[in-house]
């Protein structure tokens, strides 16, 4: 063998320097080989022609115009690239990644000395390289179809930044659950479902007041872009229809569309990034730091108040404000109290839900707990390192559910003491109940987590958390006499009380409604038990970690040999 | 003492929940040595190769590879060290040049020149630079095998730590994997390695480690293996001239004497002494005038003491 390699003749690759990412050129040979490319090219290339042909042929014959014929050929490329970029694109880097941890090649990725970041970033525009390259070679189609329709590039030009954008994150989508999930068919599942969500059912939380989410889809650009794409007369009745859907803006900031998407995407690309690069550092570690939890969630809160308060006092934030525009009853609109419940609700089980993600991916199961005393044991510390890994979560939960209740309070009482609902205020009471149902909530799920780990907080869910509301459901739903009788059942899960307290604690609910009083009741009844309940699983959870500690610091005393 | 040692390891525990697959394990390698590590399945031969490779933090205590702490200090331990795991992949869409020169840019090597001497280098080391342009996909087990051998060394590591890297490798390939490595070692080099072909092992390790549930049962040279299991069973079998009944019967009598047979002019028997008691035993045979004619002694060999150790006691 030669002389040991010093480490100063091993330059480890810049991060920033895509170039000569070794991850990346890797990627470059093998998925770029002409002989595989050739046939994905060939299919691309015929198809686009095809998709240009029959645009421009069927636009001259139906239109008249050159140029919007030509036009009508944009879309049909834009859905092929996207198709090429998110499906795709989104399946190789997933299933690129699972691959080669079912493989073991990780493993060998994770022994060179690259920086996380190296490897990330690496992996992200690699795997997906030869997607790339099929989608770019649809461009000549497309800009000879812009060019002869008369696209302005304030059009095609945001809109192709925002694919490119939105590609990037499904991918980090795709990269994140491929290599956190370890099984493989999991995995794909969750990769392929957490896609389906960001593209569909999370942007349909805008229509409950949480705008912010459509932000993460191409779609708010895609229809600001769309009037200039489309063939003259639709692009010009379609302009007419977005005037009756105003752009919410982030604070009134008036940030155009373009630029917001940008910003919601970068920073969900940067939280994903940010848990591989924990993942790549040490494969056990947490995807967030209890620091980053806490950030990431006071980021969502920020984002969700910053585009549902502007929109409050216009109206636009209400759902029902969106169907009445094609009615003749669009002048006398008034919100609905019902509406505005059901929003707080939503808004409520949104932010009790991200709370208790966040608090069970910085809580530390026993293993883990085990080895922080033992690190700490030998670096001569009696604690563990404050807001590390190991340490318990129980400030961190505390201060989570502190800022969401926050944020639910605030859009509560923007809501209660808009123009629309006279007369009714929110107090601060409303505030001190919203932080102790989240703390309730995450402060259990944390304390369970921790101390009996996570197939009992799984089987708590199932028993505790699922069942009562099927029953109570059923139950409710045999006759008006049994719906008290169901609402109390139900009210034993701790999963009811976000969605009861808007019921409970505002004056917007109708007393005389039938259901409200026990509602009301049950509500009532699961902040004092669930309260009492947390409490002692947060004191169980003390207890257990204290004796977790005497435990270790007793085997240490006993095997440890003097050092 | 940690700088001296090319691997120091103490009081290594590994838990897997309530199972503990590595228990208490102490060892100190000094350089050039090529230890073996044997054990059967389950021993925790793995579990501890993949916390020497730094993939897994141990559940209590310390590892270090040339005076540095492999858990305060992972990313230069890396550096420090080769690990080639078991069933070692190899992406089969690239060409083993490509595969070679990928790592070789990922330990930091800039100049492709540089890379491909790196590269060519390691392949003549492992046999096989006549593959230099096939596929990955092409390669055989044991080809595969020495590529990834050849991977591991391109970074030119201190220590090397190989889990079970000649399975699946033919007689040929054996001999030459077994070369390279003594080659390796005599460059000072530290090679860690498992397998199962105790033989291999027992020929090509300076030093052997016997695992067993987690726990070290034994840890030196071959011989001294032997001795510290306090096993010291060999079949000896005597030629005589002299009629062998008179020799048996007394034979028989003898504590550390059993399974004894006896063939028209030859006796066989397992005897359980040490060296000493064996020569005592030969020289009371001469004094009672039994005529010897030849003498065959026969050890357990390393695999029959591995099934030893794995076999569990039946039950009374």
């Amino acid at each position: 063998m030669n002389a040991p390699t010093t480490d100063s003749d091993q330059n480890e690759v810049s991060a920033w320097r895509l170039w000569e990412n070794p991850v990346l050129r890797r990627y470059v040979r093998s998925r770029l080989r002409s002989r595989d490319l050739a046939v994905g090219l060939c299919i691309t290339l015929v198809l686009s022609a095809f998709i240009v042909g029959i645009s421009y042929s069927l636009g001259i014959r139906t239109e008249s115009d050159p140029m919007s014929a030509a036009r009508a050929a944009i879309i049909p490329l834009f859905v092929l690239q996207a198709f090429i970029l998110f499906v795709m694109g989104t399946a190789q880097v997933s299933g690129g990644m699972i691959t080669e941890r079912d493989e073991g090649s990780v493993d060998y990725q994770r022994l060179v000395p690259m920086a996380p970041l190296t490897k990330v970033l690496g992996y992200l525009f690699g795997l997906p390289l030869r997607e790339y390259l099929l989608a770019a070679s649809i461009l000549p189609f497309t800009a000879w179809a812009m060019a002869r329709g008369h696209v302005p590039a304030s059009a095609w030009a945001p809109l192709y930044w925002i694919l490119f954008t939105t590609a990037v994150t499904y991918h980090a989508t795709g990269l994140l659950t491929g290599t956190v999930v370890r099984n493989r068919r999991w995995a794909f599942l969750i990769s392929i479902g957490m896609v389906f969500s960001l593209y569909t059912v999370i942007p349909q939380l805008a229509k409950f007041g949480l705008v912010f989410f459509k932000y993460l889809t191409i779609t708010p650009v895609f229809y600001e872009s769309l009037p200039e794409l489309l063939p003259e007369k639709a692009g010009a009745a379609l302009r007419i229809g977005q005037n009756f859907f105003p752009t919410p803006r982030f604070f009134n900031l008036g940030l155009p569309e373009v630029v917001f998407t940008t910003l919601s995407q970068a920073g969900l690309i940067g939280l994903f990034v940010m848990m591989l690069c924990r993942k790549w550092r040490q494969e056990e570690a947490h995807l967030l730091s209890q620091f980053w939890a806490v950030a990431t969630f006071i980021a969502v809160q920020v984002v969700l108040l910053g585009h549902a308060l502007p929109l409050i006092d216009p109206g636009d934030l209400f759902p029902s404000r969106s169907f009445r525009w094609f009615t003749s009853q669009a002048l006398d609109w008034k919100p609905d109290n019902k509406e505005a419940l059901a929003m707080i609700a939503v808004y409520g089980l949104f932010t009790t839900g991200l709370a208790c993600v966040l608090t069970g991916i910085v809580t530390p199961d026993r293993e883990r707990q085990i080895r922080g005393w033992r690190r700490a044991f030998k670096n001569g510390e009696d604690r563990l390192p404050a807001f590390g890994d190991t340490d318990s979560a129980t400030l961190c939960t505390v201060i989570i559910s502190l800022c969401g209740g926050i944020g639910w309070y605030l859009f509560t009482h923007a809501l209660l003491e808009s123009r629309w609902f006279p007369g009714h205020h929110a107090g601060l009471h409303i505030l001190i109940i919203h932080c102790l149902i989240l703390f309730a909530v995450t402060g259990s799920l944390q304390a369970l987590l921790d101390a009996q780990g996570g197939r009992a907080v799984g089987m708590g869910l199932l028993f505790i958390g699922v069942l009562p509301l099927m029953a109570g459901a059923i139950i409710g739903s045999i006759d008006n006499d049994y719906l008290h009788v169901g609402i109390w059942i139900a009210g034993i899960s701790p999963l009811s009380l976000p969605a009861s307290a808007p019921v409970a604690l505002l004056s917007l609910a109708d007393s005389e409604t039938m259901a409200v009083r026990p509602i009301q009741g049950a509500a009532r009844f699961g902040w004092f038990v669930w309260g009492l309940v947390s409490l002692w699983l947060i004191h169980r959870s003390r207890t257990h970690r204290q004796t977790l500690k005497q435990r270790i610091l007793g085997d240490r005393s006993s095997t440890n040999p003097a050092r | 003492m940690a700088g001296r040692l090319a691997v120091d390891i103490r009081s290594l525990r590994v838990d897997y929940r309530d199972f503990v697959a590595v228990d208490n394990l102490t060892l100190a390698v000094p350089p050039g040595e090529i230890l073996g590590i044997v054990g059967p399945n389950g021993a925790g031969k793995t579990s501890t190769f993949r916390v020497l490779a730094t993939l897994m933090e141990p559940t209590h205590g310390d590892v270090f590879f040339d005076g540095v702490d492999i858990a305060e200090d992972p990313r230069r331990a890396r550096r420090l060290m080769g690990y080639m795991p078991d069933l070692a992949p190899v992406p089969s869409d690239l060409k083993v040049w490509e595969f070679l020169d990928f790592y070789a840019a990922a330990y930091g090597l800039r100049d492709a020149q540089q890379r491909r001497q790196r590269a060519d280098r390691c392949l003549e080391t492992v046999g096989l630079s006549n593959l230099r342009n096939n596929g990955c996909r092409e390669l055989s087990r044991g080809q595969t095998q020495r590529v990834v051998l050849a991977k591991t060394l391109l970074h030119e590591p201190r220590v090397l730590i190989l889990d079970e890297p000649a399975s699946g490798l033919d007689p040929m390939a054996r001999r030459d994997l077994r070369t390279a490595l003594q080659r390796l070692a005599a460059t000072g080099a530290t090679i860690l390695i498992s397998s199962h072909i105790l033989s291999e092992l027992s020929e090509m390790c300076t030093s052997l480690c016997i695992l067993n549930r987690g726990r070290l049962l034994a840890h030196g040279s071959v011989n001294e293996v032997r001795s510290q299991l306090g096993n010291t069973r060999r079949r000896l079998t005597l030629g005589l001239l002299s009629p062998p009944s008179e020799a048996a019967d007394w034979l028989t009598q003898q504590p550390t004497i059993s399974e004894l047979r006896v063939e028209s002019a030859r006796i066989s028997f397992e005897f359980t002494g040490d060296d000493e008691a064996q020569a005592e035993l030969l020289e009371t045979l001469v004094r009672r005038r039994v005529r010897l004619r030849t003498f065959e002694e026969k050890r357990s060999s390393l695999e029959e003491l591995l099934v030893d150790i794995a076999t569990p006691p039946l039950l009374p």
